[in-house]
């Protein structure tokens, strides 16, 4: 109806026109749609450009990491800290260190009082003369004392992807420290998710009868929407007492992943269930019928032709799993432990890669410094690894797709 | 026993006066044998009173108080003025008029002995400076606008009477908060925290209408957003000022000169599992031991503890906390403990859950989360001394150290608000520092806080 009129409404003028003007084809141009166009084209955009922005800002900064060196205070022979002897003014050239003092300083070495660089220009006895104020440093004057540090390497890719200590304030910068809980508690909290989620699954698509599945699912669903910090408690105050009670507060602290991990497994179950019923749910009628007319039982129909023909999309919901608990940060700051360890250990307390961050950024951080940038270089790790666990999901959904239409 | 002894004093004093009244013959005769000269002559004989003297005469006051009178004088002895900062005592000395306004806010026209003050709980008397000083009594002794008591009444002079004091008296105008108006942004130490938050409470209860904040972010990072920043109006710190601090402020666009005031002491608890109950002390030296992980196994520090393992709990990096354990311990070096790899957050309450739920659990935090969380941990005594009022305050606990806040003089002078709230905060701390946990400061050390606020207001009137 509606398209006959517009074309009614064409023809008019065209019937009016001479009939030597030629008929203008040319689209003609609705403002209106052209902005709800634009509109359409922005909402998708914003999450790109987002994406990417995050994804440049992150390589910046990583970057900077990579490209500054690491500050280490001097130390003696007897592995003591090396401070100014005397007060310095502010264009003296020339500072004391503590006789008998045996020390390596680096001839045209950098080295820091304070916030001023200075180059080591000579170095007799215990006498260092120095370049003042380098780098536009504050060249100011320094009081006995003062504790000299030194400039150390840079941090190197190999070291930090296959550092096993990350501890900002020796200079260990080994990620894979950070990497390890990481890993640990989202393989528990897979370990917890998967068999419930898919059994989960299996029920409310083969075995429950359409009344109870409509209830059954949004409450598995308001799982999905408790707050993680609401979690993180739960495991802090009610899981992890009664993990002590069943295995010994000796063997296990108040901080650890163990605990971190099943309450984290408890957070995604819905996610994987309700993903994972979905895929089943699409498995087409017609195989079920097939298999129960072949005297299949139910058991043998959900195990042996549903769960199969489903399986792409339950890896998917999985691997979704893995991204969401690699990157969950609130339970694991409050219930998995405050320092990097590495371990793979469920009993310890060890400090995941997205729960260092946190703890560190809301201290005491100097934009700038190592650990600041620091942060950044765990934050491209973390980026790299839901993406890598992202696109290999996309493959296996692929490569694991049956089509049965 | 010093409560005794002030007891004693009044009624001398009391018998004095009683004598005095009665019987007015014999006392002269008394009076005549003993001779006392004028104030400051009496002072002179005492000897302890030479910085106050000097000052006297610096400000030109030496005739004066020489003159007939009479006078009341509280005079606070050299012990105190020997607390003052050389800063605060150049500041002084370089202002004459400063220092006669200070001066002559410890005098009082007439003679009043400590027997006729006893009855003047929450009275006031006007001084010669033309403000007027608070009294209260608290325990039978006379304190004074809160933070100075007297610790020697009734020293009779020929032109009037001395009465001995324990801080300097400074002329600062009550506060009133219903009359403050603008916001106030403070941040700063984690410690010094739960008190600053006591005190803004109390300003806003008082009638207070703007809105004061109080962050705890640590001391490095309070100083950070003060000086760096310059965003805050007072940091709460609980270590002094570090030298590279006080040059970024020196160094903001609008530069800032940090006033410090001391607001209290804090001991470090250092606090175990309670079901540890073989490890009840340690020693300076096995504290190291414990948190450089040289010693990981509690049996190492008794055998009879049994196989515990240590789990160790520190304050994060960027905490004033973790600063003074790493001075006090480990001579500022922070590497062997950091080495050790123990759990670290600046949050307290996940050190004290830590320390809670590990059988060797061991944690250090400010006193105030040890008496808050007193039932669940068991503290330790440091080198054989228990952390309490006494120890703190005398310095005999290893690991007691000052509270501070710090402004700056600039915002004092640009904020009222500001100056209010911190002189609020001197004046009524006392009263609230307790309940939170922590040990009062001496009177002296207030009253150079006090005394630093006012010198600021005053150059700011210049």
């Amino acid at each position: 109806m509606a398209n006959q009129q517009v074309v009614a409404a064409d023809q008019a003028p065209v019937a009016a026109r001479p009939a030597d003007e030629q008929i203008n084809l040319k689209k003609r141009i609705r403002p209106f749609e052209v902005l709800i166009q634009g509109f359409l084209f922005f909402s998708g955009a914003v999450s790109i450009i987002t994406s990417i922005a995050i994804v440049v800002v992150l390589g910046k900064e990583a970057l900077l990491f990579f490209s500054t060196p690491t500050w280490h205070e001097l130390r003696d022979q007897n592995n003591s800290l090396v401070s100014l002897a005397t007060d310095i003014e502010t264009d003296a050239t020339t500072l004391k260190i503590p006789a008998g003092t045996e020390v390596k300083i680096p001839l045209n070495g950098k080295i820091r009082l304070d916030n001023e660089m200075m180059r080591v220009t000579a170095f007799e006895g215990d006498t260092i003369t120095v370049e003042r104020g380098l780098e536009d440093s504050p060249q100011v004057a320094h009081k006995a004392g003062a504790i000299i540090e030194e400039e150390g390497d840079k941090v190197s890719v190999v070291e930090f992807l296959t550092g096993t200590k990350w501890q900002p304030h020796v200079g260990e910068f080994g990620v894979l420290a950070l990497v390890s809980a990481t890993l640990t508690i989202s393989l528990i909290a897979m370990a917890v998710a998967l068999p419930l989620g898919v059994g989960a699954a299996v029920y409310l698509s083969e075995y429950a009868s359409e009344s109870v599945r409509n209830k059954l699912k949004p409450i598995l669903e308001v799982l999905a929407g408790v707050p993680t910090v609401v979690y993180g408690y739960f495991a802090l105050t009610f899981v992890t007492p009664i993990l002590q009670g069943l295995l010994g507060k000796e063997t296990l602290g108040i901080y650890n992943m163990l605990s971190a991990g099943l309450v984290m497994g408890i957070m995604i179950l819905p996610t994987v269930a309700s993903m994972s019923e979905d895929a089943l749910r699409a498995v087409p009628r017609a195989l079920r019928e097939a298999a129960f007319g072949l005297g299949s039982t139910k058991l043998e129909t959900s195990t042996r032709i549903v769960l199969p023909a489903g399986i792409s999309g339950i890896v998917a919901a999985f691997i979704l799993g893995i991204s969401r608990a690699v990157g969950e940060t609130m339970i694991v700051a409050i219930a998995a432990g405050a320092r990097p360890y590495f371990t793979f250990n469920p009993f310890e307390a060890a400090e995941t890669m997205t729960g260092h961050i946190v703890r560190i950024s809301t201290g005491d951080l100097s934009y700038g410094t190592i650990d600041y940038d620091s942060l950044f270089a765990i934050g491209l790790t973390l980026f790299l690894m839901t993406l890598v666990l992202n696109i290999v999901s996309r493959q296996v959904a692929t490569w694991l797709r049956e089509e049965y239409d | 026993m010093q409560r005794t002894r002030n007891l004693l004093f009044a009624v001398v004093a009391l018998t004095l006066v009683v004598a005095l009244v009665a019987a007015p013959g014999h006392s002269t005769k008394t009076a005549k044998a003993q001779e006392p000269g004028t104030l400051l002559e009496v002072a002179a004989a005492a000897g302890n009173f030479t910085i106050l003297l000097a000052a006297v005469d610096a400000a030109g006051l030496t005739d004066t108080l020489n003159g007939e009178g009479p006078y009341t004088l509280f005079a606070p002895s050299d012990e105190v003025f020997a607390a003052l900062p050389e800063a605060t005592v150049a500041a002084l000395l370089s202002d004459t008029a400063l220092l006669t306004e200070i001066l002559t806010y410890h005098v009082v026209p007439g003679t009043v002995m400590a027997a006729d003050v006893m009855g003047m709980d929450g009275q006031s008397a006007t001084t010669v400076e033309g403000e007027s000083i608070n009294i209260s009594i608290k325990e039978d002794k006379v304190v004074l606008d809160g933070n100075a008591e007297v610790v020697t009444p009734d020293v009779v002079a020929s032109n009037g009477v001395i009465h001995v004091i324990d801080g300097i008296l400074v002329p600062l105008v009550d506060v009133d908060p219903l009359l403050t108006e603008g916001d106030i942004v403070t941040a700063g130490s984690s410690t010094v925290f739960p008190l600053s938050t006591v005190m803004a409470q109390r300003f806003e209860e008082g009638g207070y209408t703007g809105t004061i904040t109080v962050d705890s972010v640590g001391t490095g990072a309070g100083f950070e957003r003060f000086c760096v920043n310059g965003e805050t109006d007072i940091s709460n710190a609980s270590r002094p000022i570090k030298q590279e601090e006080a040059d970024s402020c020196a160094a903001l666009a609008t530069p800032r000169t940090p006033v410090e005031f001391r607001v209290g002491t804090d001991a470090l608890a250092v606090t175990v599992n309670p079901a540890l109950e073989c490890v009840s002390d340690l020693t300076i030296e096995q504290l190291a031991q414990v948190y450089s992980a040289v010693v990981t196994n509690w049996n190492e520090i008794n055998p009879d503890c049994g196989d515990v393992p240590i789990a160790l709990f520190s304050p994060g990096t960027d905490s004033g906390t973790f600063d003074y354990f790493v001075e006090a311990i480990f001579a500022k070096d922070e590497t062997p403990l950091l080495a050790a790899n123990p759990q670290l957050s600046e949050d307290d309450n996940v050190l004290v859950q830590g320390v809670e739920g590990n059988p060797g659990g061991i944690g250090y935090f400010g006193y105030a989360y040890y008496t808050a969380n007193a039932s669940a941990l068991k503290i330790l005594n440091i080198n054989g001394v228990t952390p309490d009022f006494e120890t703190a305050e005398s310095g005999e606990y290893p690991l007691s150290r000052p509270l501070f806040i710090y402004s700056a003089s600039e915002i004092l002078a640009e904020k009222a608000q500001v100056a209010d709230f911190i002189n609020f905060y001197l004046t009524n701390v006392d009263d609230e520092i307790g309940a939170v946990g922590y040990f009062p400061a001496s009177n002296a050390s207030i009253s150079v806080a006090k005394l630093n606020l006012y010198i600021a207001l005053y150059a700011a009137m210049q």
